[in-house]
């Protein structure tokens, strides 16, 4: 019987160990490489969800001042026709709301998204004051972006 | 003589090996440790951003939010008022509630938050106007 000899020779274990560990180094950089941008891409999500979330409170705060402007219009007009209504509002509105006919419009800017809000304006003989029509957050892609 | 000099290099150049190899699986195990951590953490905090949209829109909608809170397991926090609590693995959701009374109606505010191994992961409010209904 021929028994076959193994022989490790010096230099192989060093060679070996080389090998191992310069994957294992290579292994472990990709890993890394990959969870941090894991973690930037969760947290840049949950950046953008905390922004867009505060968009609409600040939206809602704005209907709420909205709404009060037009009870203290209901006060002063105490009845009134809807033009008298309309042109005391667009007289107490503040900059950054926009009355166009009985809907009154504004936005709030977010990097490369717009919310923009609008509501009708009900009238003065209705128990309800406003309405909504649109609340949405358009987004605005910069021309060219998708192609390659 | 020469075969024994040659195995004491050879056991010399073993002992060598293990050693770098130890000291290179050492810094190795940790770069893999924060890698994972770092992967867990990520997964935590798209987790709990998905939960906690869910959260704050049935909350935007809720006829009786508190109720609503009971049902899904969220407990009332101890020394908070208004604030409810519930404990997933990974992290922990608070809602804390807000009222603030204006003229023509009330501004109602639930904060949903997020908690990951002490580190803050998000903060959504979300806030619903409810207007009073006034007689012309």
């Amino acid at each position: 019987m021929n028994k076959r000899k193994v022989a490790l020779g010096p230099g192989a274990a060093s060679l070996i160990l080389i090998v191992v560990v310069l994957s294992l180094a290579m292994l472990a950089m990709l890993m890394q490489i990959s969870s941090r941008n894991d973690v930037s891409l969760a947290s840049r999500s949950a950046e953008m969800t905390a922004r867009v979330y505060d968009l609409n409170a600040e939206a809602e705060r704005k209907l709420a001042f909205l709404d009060e402007t037009l009870l203290e219009c209901r006060e002063e007009l105490k009845g009134g026709d809807m033009q008298a209504y309309l042109d005391l509002l667009a007289a107490k509105l503040p900059a950054g709301y926009d009355l166009l006919d009985d809907e009154v419009t504004w936005m709030d800017p977010l990097e490369n998204r717009i919310m923009t809000c609008t509501v009708k304006i009900l009238p003065p003989d209705e128990k309800e004051r406003t309405e909504w029509i649109a609340h949405k957050l358009v987004v605005e892609e910069p021309e060219g972006d998708w192609e390659w | 003589m020469k075969q024994r000099s040659r195995a004491n290099a050879l056991l010399i150049e073993l002992v060598l090996v293990i050693f770098f190899f130890m000291l290179g699986s050492t810094v190795l195990v940790r770069l893999f440790a924060d890698a994972r951590h770092k992967t867990i953490q990520a997964r935590a905090t798209n987790e709990s951003i998905a939960v906690g949209q869910n959260i704050a829109e049935e909350l935007y909608a809720a006829g009786d939010p508190e109720g609503w809170l009971a049902a899904n397991g969220f407990t009332a926090a101890e020394g908070a008022e208004n604030t409810w609590t519930l404990a997933e693995k990974e992290y922990t959701l608070y809602v804390t509630e807000t009222i603030e009374e204006k003229k023509g109606g009330t501004l109602r505010t639930f904060t949903v938050s997020s908690i990951g191994e002490g580190k803050q992961l998000f903060t959504l409010p979300s806030t619903r106007y409810l207007p009073k209904e006034v007689s012309p």
